[in-house]
């Protein structure tokens, strides 16, 4: 009987699941800037990119600069902070910044990650958006006040480091788990009984919303070189926004 | 004789498995209800948090609008004085209703408006409604999974021998459904 039960339950979760993500039909990132309103010009969107692979490496904040042009059924805000936790943007320790623009309702929001509320409160990521982005932008000039943003952005993240810290405690925890399995199958092999294979350590753990599978094995850590795919980063609707 | 009380012992095993697992399953949701809520109050608490620096900023600009500072102080103290969730919500919901008028007094003082200690505070106000907003559809949609779970059989028999009962949603007040933004 409970097996029946059990049943019913992984079917319901199953439901659950499926129409969650028909629900959330979110594109998918194709890399720190995402244009899919098509209004930022070449060189503010290589220039982005460069800031924010240098975000990601020096500071290990992730950026995503999204444009689209409606964000209906949702508000602009609440797309922000769905897209933010559908692609998971900042990683482990959540240290990720979306900015949204989006161009038919003419409204900019900047969403932060759990990570950087702390040194991005909400009062600054307005006055950064008055300051930086929206003199371009009533103007129509969305490259240049993205990449203004952006700038903006890292001068204020330039002394954080959220690396370093998730690199120690990595490696930290994988150690330990490393020992523990060498021991458990040590201890399986004295018995006589069959270990489990090798391949245990290969396979790194999966996260929901990672889009490409890091380089690196064994967790999102951040590696040199090119767009790797968000994962794992958490929001929950923390930053500003404005209309233009 | 003997093979009927193996039966049976098996039927009781199973059947003490199944509520066993159901039970477990109900502590989960439970907690994570809970949890939940707690985000709720953060939020909550966050918000009543700002709300001294921001009535000072307003005093400076229109110090003889007493009647919505009083009414934001009451709204406040009762929001922090509110015991169990159900008032808590209610009080939120009148704090909400003041601070929409606090909020619609600025434009008649564009001095205020202008100022920018005012600007960030507004930012904020707008991004803790914000993040109200989020743990509150969050909090509801764990209520809905576990409202829905403790009525569905077989969870409603188990639910009902550990007196498990349904929660409240946090229903937003119809004046609160308008988060306040800052318009340039």
């Amino acid at each position: 009987m409970p097996k029946v039960f059990k049943t019913t339950g992984l079917i319901g979760a199953l439901i659950t699941i499926l129409s969650v993500s028909v629900w959330a039909a979110f594109p998918k990132p194709v890399g720190y800037v995402n244009d899919f309103a098509q209004v930022i010009d070449r060189e503010s969107a290589a220039k982005i990119t460069e800031l924010a692979t240098g975000l990601r490496e020096d500071q290990g904040v992730e950026l995503a600069i999204v444009t689209i042009q409606s964000s209906r059924p949702l508000t602009p805000k609440g797309y922000a902070t769905e897209l933010f936790n559908d692609w998971g943007i900042g990683g482990p320790e959540d240290s990720g910044l979306l900015i949204l623009l989006v161009t038919d309702e003419r409204e900019i929001q900047v969403e932060v990650g759990y990570g950087l509320e702390g040194v991005l409160p909400d009062g600054k990521v307005g006055a950064i958006l008055d300051e930086a982005v929206i003199p371009y932008f009533s103007k129509g000039e969305y490259g240049k006040g993205l990449l203004g943003g952006t700038k903006a952005f890292r001068a204020v993240l330039a002394d954080e480091d959220y690396e370093t810290k998730e690199r120690d405690d990595e490696f930290l925890a994988s150690f330990v788990i490393f020992m523990i399995i060498v021991v458990a199958i040590y201890l399986s092999y004295r018995r006589g009984s069959k270990g489990p294979g090798g391949t245990v350590f290969r396979t790194g753990p999966v996260y929901p919303g990672t889009i490409r599978p890091r380089r690196s094995s064994g967790g999102p850590k951040r590696g040199g070189g090119g767009f790797g795919g968000f994962g794992g980063g958490r929001s929950g609707g923390g930053g500003a926004g404005r209309k233009f | 004789m003997k093979k009927g009380w193996i039966i049976a012992g098996i039927i009781i095993l199973v059947l003490a498995i199944g509520i066993a697992s159901q039970y477990n399953n109900l502590v989960n949701l439970e907690t994570n209800v809970d949890a939940r809520w707690a985000q709720v109050e953060n939020q909550l608490q966050r918000r009543a948090d700002l709300i001294p620096n921001l009535v000072n900023t307003v005093k400076g600009y229109a110090s003889h609008e007493e009647g919505v500072f009083t009414e934001i102080a009451a709204a406040r103290s009762r929001l922090l004085g509110a015991g169990d969730p159900s008032a808590r919500m209610e009080a939120n919901n009148s704090l909400d209703m003041a601070l929409g008028r606090l909020l619609a007094l600025a434009e008649n003082y564009p001095e205020l408006k202008a100022d920018t200690s005012f600007v960030r505070l507004q930012d904020e106000l707008a991004g803790t409604e914000n993040r109200i907003a989020v743990e509150r559809m969050r909090y509801n949609d764990s209520v809905e999974n576990w409202n829905r779970t403790i009525k569905r059989f077989p969870t409603v028999i188990v639910a009902g021998l550990f007196s498990k009962t349904s929660r409240p949603f946090f229903e937003a007040a119809e004046s609160a459904r308008e988060v306040p933004k800052v318009e340039f």
